[in-house]
């Protein structure tokens, strides 16, 4: 833990992310809440409110409207309270997300991503967070086997549906393929092909090369495997060993 | 990311009563592609998120009676190019086909494609559309910036590579909001304009309105083709783009319609192009001349001059590519076999 907790305060404060109220915990890193603040993870702190009150959202919204408020806050009014699709959330709040067929419970702002509940809350590490809009696509996971990009997915819009990451692909053709073609160098962008591999190949089991090509190009690799990559997915393919 | 309240409305009239509060700046998300980015980036800061990938209504893609196919604002451009309904109008799918990457087809709506917010590196680094009222485009890099609509303050290019087919095929847009039950039909072309000051969007919503569906009208026997010319495959923004929809009947164009893509702060509609085109056969030379014709008004930037070529190109081959000629490029799949041409053989006899 380098940082002092000042140092924190005015990198925060500098951001404007937070209002004066707010004190910092020094946390380790390895199992802390830091996602909810990318810009200072490097240094693994995390914020919590001084007040154990929570916040009312009136005076949520009344105050400073900066970044954090840490009580979950939802539907205040009785007309909300009977129209369900009315509800506003804001602050932290608990959801429950269907991850490699397990049920698994996440604290989550509004902001929070779906990546970093993965990584940072789940220990699911193999998403990767390379890209903010997501053009890498490092961070592919499958939604309701759809792949979409978890970096840009937030974490409230996928709540109670099914999560696959490549962490349940071990057993997988994909990967088998992968390392039988020596299909990556230095390995970052590995999990989020095998990932988009898998459903690429779900959608298309008899894809020419040509649709490979196309169809992985949401996916980048800084050291150039392509080549590999694409002779273990068209191995798959030809090989028919594809389930 | 700055913090926001985040809402996931079940009907329509719940997305407008929560677009509209009061003193709020609202986002509306669907699949999140650009929207999520664009956030982290602090270039949009909204108080409140709304998200309307839930709404049943929005998911849809339904034909009406007269036809028409209505695609829902949750429904993402793989399952456009999966629906039986889109099978007519191939220019669409063409476009969607070479953005390719599954997690965009699996992930990204096709109302928010259309919607998408310019690419322009002075916007996404937070300069505003305008960057300095053209300031910053002019003396800095434009390498990718407008040729044309670029004597106001604009230079950025309009970001949707699926709106000049779908304004070729006549699409239109249904917008609600912000009054409850307000709702209007918007033709597509006239969803984007030209922002003249730094406090307009590069279309014309307002805050609380939102677009519930594409309306594509039945394409009767037109033919229709979309080409880009991009610098790669795939999710990048391409160089140029155009797409065409041709009626012929005997051989001859009888009504034609020309849309621009990458070159102007909206989709650009080449009337005069397409006008020069009725009566024509179509051919490799009534269609490079219909190409010249939509880039004459051109007025290239520092390091830009290079997109009239392109974007004139793009023009014809989309044309030939409508009457069912083969042009190359990149959508053409080139044999993996390297042939050995005639004359090459006979000299080698």
């Amino acid at each position: 833990m380098g940082a002092s907790q000042s140092d924190a305060r005015d990198v925060a404060t500098c951001l404007n992310l937070i209002p004066d109220s707010y004190t910092f915990i020094p946390v380790d890193l390895g199992n802390c809440c830091a996602h909810l603040f990318h810009r200072l993870e490097p240094d693994g702190f995390i914020m919590s409110q001084q007040s154990s009150q929570g916040v009312s959202r009136r005076g949520f919204l009344k105050g400073s409207g900066a970044a954090v408020a840490v009580s979950t806050v939802v539907s205040s009014t009785e007309a909300e309270a009977a129209a369900p699709g009315l509800q506003v959330v804001s602050g932290e709040t608990s959801i429950t997300l269907k991850v490699n067929g397990k049920s698994m419970t996440a604290k989550v702002e509004p902001r929070t991503t779906l990546l970093d509940v993965l990584r940072y809350q789940f220990d699911l590490t193999g998403a990767k967070p390379v890209s903010l809009g997501g053009s890498s696509g490092a961070s592919t996971v499958l939604i309701g086997g759809k792949a979409v990009m978890a970096s840009t997915t937030l974490a409230l819009a996928v709540a109670g549906k099914e999560v696959t990451t490549c962490e349940s692909l071990g057993g997988d053709a994909v990967p088998a393929a992968f390392v039988e073609h020596d299909a990556q160098q230095c390995g970052f962008c590995t999990p989020g092909f095998v990932v988009a591999v898998r459903a690429f190949l779900n959608k298309y089991p008899n894809a020419t090369e040509e649709q490979i090509r196309a169809g992985l190009n949401g996916n980048i690799c800084r050291c150039g495997t392509y080549a590999n990559i694409l002779q273990a997915v068209v191995s798959l393919v030809k090989g028919n060993s594809n389930g | 990311m700055k913090n926001f309240e985040y809402a996931q409305p079940t009907t329509e009239d719940e997305a407008v009563a929560l677009l509209t509060e009061p003193k709020k700046d609202t986002a509306v998300l669907a699949g999140g592609t650009d929207l999520v980015g664009l956030m982290k980036r602090m270039v949009v800061t909204a108080d409140r998120v709304v998200n309307i990938s839930e709404i049943k209504s929005l998911q849809q893609v339904e034909r009406d009676d007269n036809g028409s196919v209505w695609i829902g604002a949750a429904v993402c451009l793989g399952d456009f190019l999966d629906n039986r309904h889109t099978d007519q109008y191939p220019s669409t799918k063409q476009v969607i086909q070479g953005i390719s990457s599954i997690q965009l087809q699996s992930q990204g709506t096709l109302v928010g494609e259309l919607l998408r917010r310019p690419n322009c590196w002075y916007f996404r680094e937070g300069h505003g559309l305008l960057a300095d009222s053209g300031r910053m485009v002019n003396e800095g890099d434009n390498r990718y910036h407008a040729i044309l609509g670029n004597r106001g303050p604009a230079r950025f290019v309009n970001a949707s590579r699926l709106a000049p087919s779908l304004i070729t095929l006549g699409a239109q847009v249904r917008i609600i909001g912000p009054e409850k039950d307000e709702e209007q039909i918007l033709e597509l072309a006239d969803l984007y304009r030209t922002p003249a000051a730094d406090s307009e969007l590069e279309n014309v919503l307002q805050p609380g309105q939102f677009v519930t569906h594409v309306i594509i009208p039945t394409h009767g026997d037109r033919l229709t083709a979309a080409y880009e010319v991009r610098q790669g495959e795939g999710p990048d923004q391409p160089l140029a783009a155009a797409a065409v929809s041709i009626d012929v009947v005997a051989g001859t164009v009888q009504n034609a319609s020309i849309v621009l893509g990458q070159v102007a702060p909206t989709p650009w509609i080449a009337r005069e192009a397409a006008q020069l085109l009725c009566g024509k056969e179509v051919t490799e030379e009534s269609a490079a001349m219909v190409g010249h014709q939509a880039v004459s008004g051109a007025m290239p930037l520092s390091q830009n001059e290079y997109k009239i070529q392109l974007a004139q190109v793009a023009v014809k081959r989309a044309v030939l590519k409508a009457a069912g000629y083969d042009t190359g490029g990149l959508d053409t799949p080139m044999p993996l076999e390297p042939t050995v041409s005639p004359s090459l053989e006979t000299h080698i006899a």
